[in-house]
């Protein structure tokens, strides 16, 4: 039985480390060696190196008590973060296992440079209940091309073989006791950092080969989770380690750790910043056509003068959906031409205006010198790219075209002329298809998953006016088996989701009237009615403050809802619960690439408080962030994990598949899914969408233009 | 005309789109519900599993005869990736002074000036650009030295430059295959260095005719993951 379960589990996760295994084909460069934590380091400890910048590694390590799964990411140059997830059979002799989630970060003080070695300070396990939680300094020094030294000082965990008087003790008497705090976890445990003993650890890693590295390491962790004590200092506390990559981002590794216990580890390594699929796969746009009749070879007798109008305007969406792109809006003067245009299929919208630009110059008679395209999403214009169509027909091919194109266009507001003549869009949209759905962190069974059929239709009513709606059926899955009870003290709006997959089978999702609009130069709104969400139903309201140049954007949200029965039904019977919730949000996109939100207000079990999040944002789309809400409910109250917080990926699709498309896979990572900080999922939010087609993001991937 | 024949533009990898297919499987789920990146994974798979082996060089030759090249009415070029096992034939597309857009029926683009390939499109890591303006000159004076500016998109849509010194030098006298006939052809070789000292070198050559001084095949590096492209003017 327990062989079984634990096989179980061991597949369960080689499968959730195998979905994050890489197709890069890219080298990642410098080889690196992790530890059983996931984190740069020998065997078990630490070491000074960060990882490349970005560099994202999923690690499951194993051993005959214990299962470590691992998230690492880099988060800059120098700051390196992990969150953990642990499975422990035997813990501290209490005859049960137990279930715990940990984050580290580490960072690096100084590089390495000559004689002087890389230095980095850490924190394992500094939120909750420290289960691993001790602090370091440590030191790394590539002594040849191939063997790097390292030596450190560690506290808590990392201070219990052969431990000393704390050295900080001579700055402060405090630093000589570490209590062992009492927390439901979730706080951070700053009141033990770096106190109690210090012990010091040392090790080497050797790179053998591209593939093959060993590590050797003193260890100043003398902790057995299984046993309520130490292992004392009769242990010898030396590991060893072999790693192998079997593949440049997949490393399996074997370790030898005091004496008498093997551990394996498996690493999965990808990197944001290096596509899976090499590039851009989409096909060549047409070339411009110049209008001195040199595009009469391919171009036929489109770019004639003679041709009306209207099969101008017929050829140009018909060239347009064929890329993809939906002609929605037209306006032709003398001179110049508007367009308002979706994108339905490029996941970089400076792609699309490129794509646009040219079936302008194919299409568009040579009396028009300016093309101005707007971006539109939800049939509200959210941007316009103006373009002088002699500077593409000069620039095409030409050294520098992506810089010198930039500078000749104007990226600006949005501002449809009267004169517009929009075109006859579907009303109907339509789709059938699978859907998986995943939870995680079930103690009894940390990945759950349910496969089914989801089927969604949108009926327009007027261009920006949609009732919209999907449906899910179940097939095949183990969600509903989950056996956790909600032993919440606050409405329980999150914490009966298991309820909702039991009972919930067949359901509706979501049935949404929604409306869009924008009601100033730099003001848009979103109103939906209807089931927003598997759990709750009712009105929400937003508005977005949003200049095309401005890096920050200021949002404003306010619902009133009612929790919905957990057979995902029509009615609100089982709760009887409703609630006015709302946030007031800043979000701010930083240089570097990271966006900064904050969102002040009330959540769904009526508590209140702000929501933080950091996200770096890359280039090509993908997200990695965090957040964390802190509200007026007690910590006690909340219950395990004391406030909410999580950690979200994007990843899209076209970084995998190097077919252009906007699909993105999205993951919320929530350690513990429980009432409070809780907010409503409600589709469509304003602040992405208008984000991705203004001017940072714009001229930040000019380069997709000429693509 | 002759046969166009796909350009593959990716070995077949089923394990790299397995695991990426679990990678989104695992990560749609858990947020904006959206079906869709499940069917275009299971989709991309399907293609992948199905699509034809891809089309090398040799195979995309055997299926030309003489008699077929020889009857050809226009400008006719056989481009081969040996690193991506891929070959197509390609027709001029569009021509914009020197600078001439070829492209088969695939959606790959290979752009030349003066047969110098400045740009590709639709190969995945393509060469945005290449300023190699005084390289075919160069080459007809058979020495000297010049200079080369490449740029790609990086993972982020960023533009990467480098600049590489280049020398030329003469290799020899060749016959080129160019299967309705041979041409005796003297080779060319352009040897670049990077600044940079982490970027790759390479060595384009260029077959210039013995007897008419026309650029009959050519092999030109694109990008460290695509390699180099094989050209073969068939038919000028």
């Amino acid at each position: 039985m327990r062989m079984s379960k634990r096989i179980q589990h061991l597949c369960a996760c080689v499968t959730f480390g195998a979905f994050a295994a890489p197709l890069a084909m890219a080298q990642t460069g410098d080889a690196y060696v992790l530890n059983t934590y996931g984190m740069p380091g020998i065997a078990t400890m630490p070491s000074a190196a960060p990882l490349p910048d970005a560099e994202f590694v999923t690690s499951i390590a194993i051993d005959d008590n214990e299962r470590k799964y691992t998230l690492t990411f880099q988060v800059t140059p120098r700051l390196t973060a992990a969150f953990r997830y642990s499975l422990i059979d035997e813990f501290r002799d209490r005859g049960r296992g137990t279930a715990d989630r940990s984050f580290d970060v580490q960072y690096q003080l100084l590089d390495e440079t000559g004689m002087r070695p890389a230095v980095a300070i850490g924190l394992r396990d500094f939120i909750g209940t420290g289960l691993y939680s001790g602090e370091y300094v440590v030191a790394s020094k590539q002594i040849t091309p191939d063997i790097v030294a390292t030596a450190g000082i560690g506290w808590g965990a990392l201070g219990t073989r052969n431990g000393f008087d704390n050295p900080l003790g001579q700055i402060d008497d405090r630093f000589n006791q570490r209590s062992r705090a009492q927390s439901l976890g979730g706080e951070l445990t700053t009141t033990q950092w770096f106190r109690g003993e210090a012990a010091l650890f040392a090790g080497a890693t050797w790179q053998v080969d591209d593939r093959l590295a060993l590590a050797a390491e003193y260890s100043s962790d003398a902790r057995d989770l299984s046993a309520r004590d130490n292992l004392g200092d009769d242990t010898s506390g030396l590991n060893f380690g072999i790693s192998y990559a079997v593949q440049p981002d997949i490393t399996l590794g074997l370790q030898y750790l005091q004496g008498d216990t093997v551990a394996a580890s498996a690493h999965f390594a990808l990197n944001p910043r290096r596509p899976a699929a090499g590039g851009d796969l989409s096909s060549a746009a047409i070339p411009f056509a110049p209008r001195d009749g040199s595009a009469q070879r391919w171009a036929g007798p489109m770019i004639q003068d003679a041709i009306p109008e209207s099969a101008r305007t017929a050829a140009l969406a018909a060239g347009l959906a064929a890329e993809g792109i939906v002609l929605q809006a037209i306006a032709m003067s003398s001179d110049s031409v508007l367009v308002q245009i979706r994108n339905d299929k490029f996941n970089i919208q400076a792609q699309a205006i490129g794509r646009t630009a040219r079936l302008l110059s194919l299409t568009m008679p040579a009396s028009i010198a300016q093309f101005d395209i707007e971006l539109t999403e939800n049939s509200v214009p959210l941007s316009r790219v103006t373009l002088q169509r002699a500077d593409l027909e000069r620039l095409e091919y030409q050294p520098n075209v992506i810089s010198d194109s930039l500078a000749a266009s104007v990226i600006g507001p949005a501002e449809p002329p009267d004169a517009l003549v929009s075109l006859a869009q579907p009303r109907l949209v339509w789709g059938i298809g699978p859907y998986v759905a995943l939870s995680f962190f079930d103690p009894d069974d940390p990945l759950r998953a349910d496969l089914g059929l989801e089927a969604t239709a949108s009926y327009f009513l007027t261009p920006s006016l949609s009732v919209s709606g999907a449906l899910r059926g179940k097939i095949i899955g183990n969600r509903d088996q989950s056996t956790r009870e909600s032993d919440s003290v606050l409405p329980r709006v999150r914490s009966e989701q298991p309820l909702y997959d039991r009972d919930g089978t067949y359901g509706v999702e979501r049935l949404t009237v929604d409306h869009f609009g924008k009601i100033g130069p730099d003001l848009y709104t979103r109103t939906s009615f209807g089931y927003l969400e598997t759990m709750f139903a009712g009105l929400s309201g937003e508005i977005l403050w949003k200049p095309v140049e401005s890096r920050l954007a200021l949002g404003a949200e306010l619902n009133a809802v009612m929790q919905r029965d957990t057979d995902k039904l029509f009615g609100f019977d089982d709760y009887d619960y409703g609630v006015t919730t709302g946030h007031l949000s800043a979000y701010y996109a930083l240089e570097n690439g990271f966006d900064f939100q904050v969102d002040v207000g009330r959540y769904l079990a009526g508590d209140w408080g702000t929501t933080i999040s950091l996200d770096r944002r890359f280039g090509n789309g993908w997200v990695v962030g965090g957040y964390a809400t802190f509200t007026d409910v007690s910590f006690e109250d909340f219950g395990e994990g004391s406030f909410d917080k999580g950690i979200r990926l994007t990843v899209p699709l076209s970084w995998g598949l190097g077919t252009p498309t906007r699909d993105a896979a999205n993951i919320n990572l929530q350690p513990l899914q429980r009432d409070g900080g809780a907010r409503l999922n409600v589709n469509n939010r304003l602040y992405p969408a208008v984000r991705d087609a203004h001017a940072p993001e714009l001229s930040d991937q000019w380069g997709r233009f000429w693509r | 005309m002759g046969a166009f024949l796909a350009m593959t533009r990716y070995p077949f990898r089923p394990h790299l789109l397995l695991t990426f297919c679990g990678l989104s499987l695992a990560l749609t789920a858990c947020g904006n519900r959206d079906t869709k990146p499940v069917d275009q994974v299971v989709r991309a798979l399907f293609s992948q599993l199905t699509a034809e082996p891809p089309a090398d060089m040799d195979a995309v030759r055997s299926q030309l005869t003489p008699e077929m090249v020889a009857a050809l009415p226009e400008a006719y070029t056989l481009f081969n990736v040996p690193k991506l096992n891929a070959g197509a034939t390609m027709t001029v597309f569009a021509v914009t002074g020197n600078r001439v857009d070829w492209r088969g029926d695939d959606g790959v683009s290979i752009v030349m000036l003066n047969d110098i390939v400045i740009a590709t499109r639709g190969l995945g890591a393509d060469l945005f650009l290449a300023d190699a303006a005084e390289v075919r000159a160069a080459v007809a004076d058979r020495s000297g030295t010049v200079t080369r500016r490449h740029s790609w998109l990086d993972g982020e849509n960023r533009e990467v430059t480098v600049q590489y010194d280049c020398m030329i030098s003469v290799a020899g006298v060749e016959t080129v295959d160019l299967i309705s006939r041979s041409v005796a052809a003297e080779r060319i070789s352009e040897t670049c260095y990077a600044a940079p000292a982490d970027m790759l070198a390479f060595t384009n050559d260029y077959w210039i005719g013995v007897n008419d001084g026309l650029l009959w095949q050519s092999n030109q590096w694109i990008s460290e993951n695509i390699g180099y492209v094989l050209v073969q003017h068939l038919k000028r």
